[in-house]
């Protein structure tokens, strides 16, 4: 059999389209994920989504609902803004965390690993992975983790470089207001950088020297994850924020003098 | 009608042939190069939530059969892909496998939208340089450097393998040229694009000549495909215009079939394209009429 150009232009086109038309009929056919990770095939796991299978398109929405991870859980854990919590996807991570030191990275694998121990699923470490100190202390608090475990997650945890706070997007209209203030009077800068705001974390007051042993006690609770706004932790807990304000505060000005 | 003759060395023509070459792969390398650029600004617009109708918003990944070859291990492993690839990587690459069984690397010359660009480039390169386009590597460096594209294919797997990320992504100029404005394109691969524009208007498909990981596992099927290029010795005047025609610098002129792991099933050598004689070279199974 003898080809020419216009049988075999015919032919090629007839096989792509022909093939795509026939796997469109049968389903098969996708050009966008799904979604929804694969499951392991075979174990003590079997049937259970598989952590590896996670992508850098799947947002947290997606992966709270494939793995039943609260939300709260996920974005605070990766420092994410509250409002962006359902439609952030793993993928931001990478440019969002780009300040770390060279060699460390805080991405999708990061999401994998952290999902992994969050829910207790087998997982094959194939590379170097690091994770928020956030994101550990959260494991650390809601994981069944073995001294071991906690022990290997500290050594890679990775604090949240200072310019990456803007992760939650109220933060930056906060620090450029408190940029213009210190600019203004050292005097008022020492007072206006140190003074708890509804956006306040409980990292903050750390931050600014005050001891968790006293927060606790102010608490009468533990301390919950420091990211947490002092806010939000009042309103959980019905307690009147005025009135929390006014306690930390005070801790906050007794370290300052 | 009297047909033109064409006198070589005085060797007796038998039959003489066409006037014109058949613009058929020219338009059929337009058609896929704007449908994948299409795909690639529809894929673009869908993200600020505008669409063109009709047309899918895939990534190019999901529309690049080498994403499949990429994900072999791991489907075959656990059943899932490597990152960014989808489903239709795997169906493409099947599709272009049946067709390289068949044809040999067709994809590489009627659909692959980089080689249509490389073409392009080539058409200023043979203006500005004449015969010596596609001529300036010596033979024997140029013989050695063909199986490179093997090294990087053999590199791309085995670093797809072990880290399950698409690690071409970053050296893909494939990728740069149609997400130029992504800033998921690596450095890297902005540097091999701009390689291998320069490259390009002094030899015909550089990349594809010696490092295009896709074309090195298409080409293989160049030595058991059922239709090849096949050239009868009783029709043959031994002008070389098949061989000046291929833009691969094969010599179909010097077999009676072409097996050359580089062939890309052009046609450009054949009696409908550059061949004088008709019968002379042409695309058949064994033996076919």
């Amino acid at each position: 059999m003898n080809l020419r150009s216009t049988h075999l232009a015919i032919i090629i086109f007839v096989f792509i389209f022909g093939g795509i038309a026939l796997t469109s009929a049968t389903g098969y056919w996708q050009t966008t994920n799904t979604k929804i990770p694969a499951t392991y095939k075979d174990g003590e796991f079997a049937g259970q989504a598989d952590p590896a299978d996670i992508r850098g398109s799947y947002t947290f929405g997606d992966i709270s609902n494939s793995f039943d991870i609260p939300l709260e859980d996920l974005g605070q854990a990766f420092g994410v803004d509250p409002e962006r919590y359902v439609t952030f996807q793993c993928k931001e991570l990478e440019s969002i965390y780009a300040s770390l030191e060279e060699g460390k990275e805080v991405g999708t694998a990061s999401v994998r690993y952290f999902v992994a121990l969050y829910k207790g699923l087998p997982f094959n470490l194939t590379e170097s992975i690091y994770l928020p100190e956030l994101a550990v202390d959260i494991l650390k608090e809601k994981a069944s983790l073995s001294e071991a475990e906690i022990l290997s997650l500290e050594e890679i945890a990775v604090s949240l470089p200072a310019s990456d706070n803007s992760l939650d997007s109220s933060l930056p209209e906060q620090l450029e207001h408190e940029n213009v203030e210190n600019t203004s009077t050292d005097t008022h800068e020492t007072t206006s950088a140190n003074t708890i705001k509804g956006i306040t974390t409980f990292q903050e007051l750390l931050n600014w020297g005050v001891l968790k042993e006293d927060i606790e006690k102010i608490l009468n609770d533990k301390m919950p994850n420091p990211q947490k706004n002092i806010k939000d932790y009042a309103a959980e807990k019905g307690i009147e924020f005025s009135g929390l304000k006014e306690s930390m505060q005070e801790l906050v000005d007794t370290v300052k003098s | 009608m009297s047909q033109p003759v064409i006198q070589q060395n005085s060797v007796p023509i038998l039959k003489t042939v066409k006037i014109r070459k058949p613009k058929t792969r020219l338009y059929v390398q337009l058609f896929f190069f704007f449908l994948v650029a299409l795909i690639t600004l529809n894929k673009a617009l869908s993200e600020i939530g505008l669409s063109i109708p009709y047309i899918s918003n895939g990534s190019l990944h999901a529309i690049c059969p080498f994403g499949g070859v990429a994900s072999l291990y791991k489907f075959a492993a656990v059943g899932t892909f490597v990152q960014k690839i989808h489903e239709s990587s795997f169906v493409l690459m099947v599709i272009a496998f049946l067709l390289a069984i068949l044809f040999g690397p067709v994809i590489c010359s009627w659909v692959c939208p980089f080689g249509t660009f490389q073409e392009w480039l080539a058409k200023i390169g043979r203006k500005l340089f004449g015969k010596r386009f596609n001529h300036f590597i010596p033979t024997k460096v140029d013989s050695v450097l063909r199986y490179l594209r093997y090294v990087v294919l053999f590199l791309v797997l085995y670093l797809t393998f072990t880290t399950t990320k698409l690690i071409f992504q970053d050296v893909d100029p494939y990728f740069a040229l149609f997400q130029f404005w992504s800033d998921e394109v690596a450095l890297s691969a902005f540097i091999i694009l701009g390689v291998t524009i320069l490259l390009s208007l002094v030899i015909d498909r550089p990349w594809c000549k010696y490092a295009c990981p896709y074309g090195a596992v298409l080409g293989i099927f160049n030595l058991f495909r059922i239709f090849k290029i096949r050239r009868a010795p009783s029709n043959c005047t031994d002008c070389k215009l098949c061989d000046r025609s291929c833009p691969m610098n094969i010599p179909v002129s010097s077999g009676n079939a072409v097996l050359n792991h580089q062939c890309i099933s052009c046609l450009s050598c054949t009696s409908e394209n550059s061949c004088p004689m008709s019968d002379a070279v042409e695309f058949t199974t064994k033996g076919g009429k």
